[in-house]
């Protein structure tokens, strides 16, 4: 839609129609800032000498004192927030606390450093924070869980953060409210995610140290993104209300003696079974497939489906495991190589009964590389198979889509 | 409930709504667009939009603009479960967005600030804020006055004094 014909300007510029606006937009915009700068705006003129000390989101970036290298920042960095959190108004609430800190490498230092990490979270949270994102660079933060207790707290992004045993529990009873959680390259020192509150739960890049199989119980989640688990075995208890799901799943084969096989699998996809949007990975190791479909449970609700290239392997075996129990399917996207290097096979097995009516699927895209050989191999089995009425997308990686970060630690 | 039934009504059978602008000017638009400002969405929970609803402080010009916004963004909510469309419409929208804050000029950016404030449509007042942020950012004090006519009204002892009391964010 085109843009219609500008206003025209009915005074001159040079009126300072920025100073005008009412605080409360002023805070806003100075929300949008980071909080060096948006002190700094005390200098600006008499109506912005205060504004700074009311300012609803405090984004602290140690970035922002980096002149020197990563090492020089530390000092000038603890002491801008210190005064900040002194000097600004105690009875304002915070309503969004953004922290990234570079966690020093010297023993003695991080002791210190880190308490005053904690102290800070807990002054935000004490200051009813809605949301909390924290990301640490170098050493990771060893969380003072005890401080979280909060009527307010609604969504908590971690990244590099070591999450000690009873942190879930004391989210469970802490933050009544709490529905969102991310943890990004995380250190869990717990057996079990449990919590009764959380809606949206994303864990990426997460070590998980328990010697059992960790298990997720989260039975009002609507949406689940796990993917990067360094360690083999999560178990999804019931999710009935979940909607949406992206699970990547790594067997090694350097941490278990044997093989996988699929029923390694089904412990994450019977989890899953009730969702209607689900992407399925799986990288590591070969896996066994027996003849039969029992470690696929039937997706009665999904209508798209995202699987990567493992489900090519050993002529389209788990493709047509997952086609076969996707009833109601609409979309399907595969998403092949991202690189030319991953094609190793990861499905060992032979399927008898090869046929599927998925009568709703309309759309097969394909996610690839320029010029993979593949591409033509799955249009040519899906009209093998009879679906002569798929439309076809080919879409191609871009380049900075090869490893996203959470937003909330991107520069 | 024989005023509702003669509303206007569209093909796709959403109830039509009349705003009128400052200066008089009459925009006609689904209860689905309009709805996007909570302001609207309120009158139209408590039943009072039937006369038009009268926007006493946004200009036609400025109206036109929110209108724009909010009949791109109508599908937003609808095409969010709908997985056809919602690639491309996302795509279009932030190219949308990026156009009309881009191409704003500062009395018109603020005008639009006020009116998604007024109207209270979060979306496009988080947008219009971020576009004067952006402008602000990597920014001198100095600078910023620059940009936005700020007149420093501090005598530089005053001003100086403020740096000294605030060293703490100012030196590296």
């Amino acid at each position: 839609m085109p843009l219609r014909a500008r206003p025209p300007m009915e005074d001159a510029a040079g009126r300072d129609r920025l100073s005008d606006l009412p605080d409360e937009i002023l805070h806003r915009i100075m929300s949008f800032l980071n909080a060096r700068q948006a002190v700094q705006t005390c200098v600006l003129s008499r109506r912005w000498r205060n504004l700074w000390h009311t300012v609803p989101c405090i984004n602290a970036d140690f970035v922002e004192f980096d002149s020197i290298g990563y090492q020089g920042p530390e000092v000038p960095f603890k002491r801008f927030v210190n005064r900040l959190l002194e000097f600004r108004d105690p009875a304002s609430v915070i309503d969004t606390f953004l922290l990234k800190y570079a966690m020093p490498d010297r023993l003695d230092g991080y002791k210190a450093s880190n308490e005053e990490a904690n102290r800070w979270i807990g002054y935000a949270l004490q200051k009813q924070a809605r949301i909390l994102e924290v990301a640490v660079f170098f050493f990771p933060l060893d969380l003072d869980h005890s401080v979280f207790t909060s009527f307010y707290l609604r969504r908590i992004e971690f990244s590099h953060v070591y999450l000690r045993k009873g942190f879930f529990e004391q989210i469970e009873t802490g933050c009544p409210l709490l529905e969102d959680l991310l943890l990004h390259q995380c250190f869990i020192w717990d057996g079990e995610i449990s919590s009764q509150t959380l809606k949206v739960l994303t864990v990426d890049a997460t070590e998980l140290y328990t010697v059992k199989e960790m298990s997720i119980s989260t039975p009002n989640l609507t949406s689940l993104t796990l993917s990067g688990l360094e360690y083999p075995k999560a178990v999804l208890k019931d999710m009935p209300l979940l909607v949406t799901a992206s699970v990547s799943v790594t067997f090694d084969a350097l941490n278990f003696d044997g093989y996988y096989d699929a029923n390694d699998l089904r412990q994450y996809l019977w989890g899953l079974s009730a969702v209607r949007n689900l992407e399925f990975h799986y990288e590591g190791a070969e896996l066994m497939i027996a003849n039969n479909s029992q470690w696929c449970p039937e997706f009665v609700d999904v209508v798209n489906l995202t699987l990567g290239e493992w489900c090519l392997d050993a002529n389209f075996h788990a493709l047509i495991v997952f086609l076969q129990n996707s009833p109601r399917l609409v979309k399907l996207t595969l998403k092949l190589a991202k690189d030319r290097w991953t094609t190793p096979q990861r499905i060992i097995g032979e399927l008898e009964e090869r046929s599927f009516t998925c009568e709703h699927l309309k759309i097969v895209e394909v996610i690839c590389l320029e010029n993979d050989p593949q591409v033509i191999g799955v249009e040519d089995f899906f009209v093998r198979s009879g679906m002569t009425s798929v439309q076809f997308h080919i879409k191609h990686w871009r380049k900075d889509e090869e490893y996203k970060l959470p937003a909330f630690i991107q520069y | 409930m024989a005023a509702a039934a003669a509303e206007a009504t569209t093909d796709g059978g959403g109830k039509m709504i009349i705003l009128i602008s400052a200066d008089g000017k009459r925009f006609e638009v689904t209860e689905a667009v309009a709805s996007q400002s909570q302001l609207i969405s309120n009158m139209i929970e408590d039943d009072c939009t039937e006369n038009g609803v009268r926007l006493p402080n946004v200009d036609g010009d400025i109206l036109t603009m929110v209108v724009d916004y909010c009949n791109m963004h109508a599908g937003d909510a609808a095409a969010a479960g709908d997985t056809m469309k919602a690639s491309s419409t996302e795509e279009e929208l932030k190219k949308f967005d990026a156009e009309l804050v881009q191409a704003l000029e500062n009395p018109v950016l603020f005008k639009l600030i006020l009116a998604a404030n007024f109207l209270n449509i979060k979306s496009l007042l988080d947008m219009t804020c971020q576009r004067v942020a952006d402008m602000m950012s990597g920014k001198t004090p100095e600078q910023m006055r620059e940009t936005f006519s700020i007149e420093n009204d501090f005598t530089p002892e005053e001003e100086a004094a403020i740096r000294q009391e605030n060293a703490w964010a100012f030196d590296d």
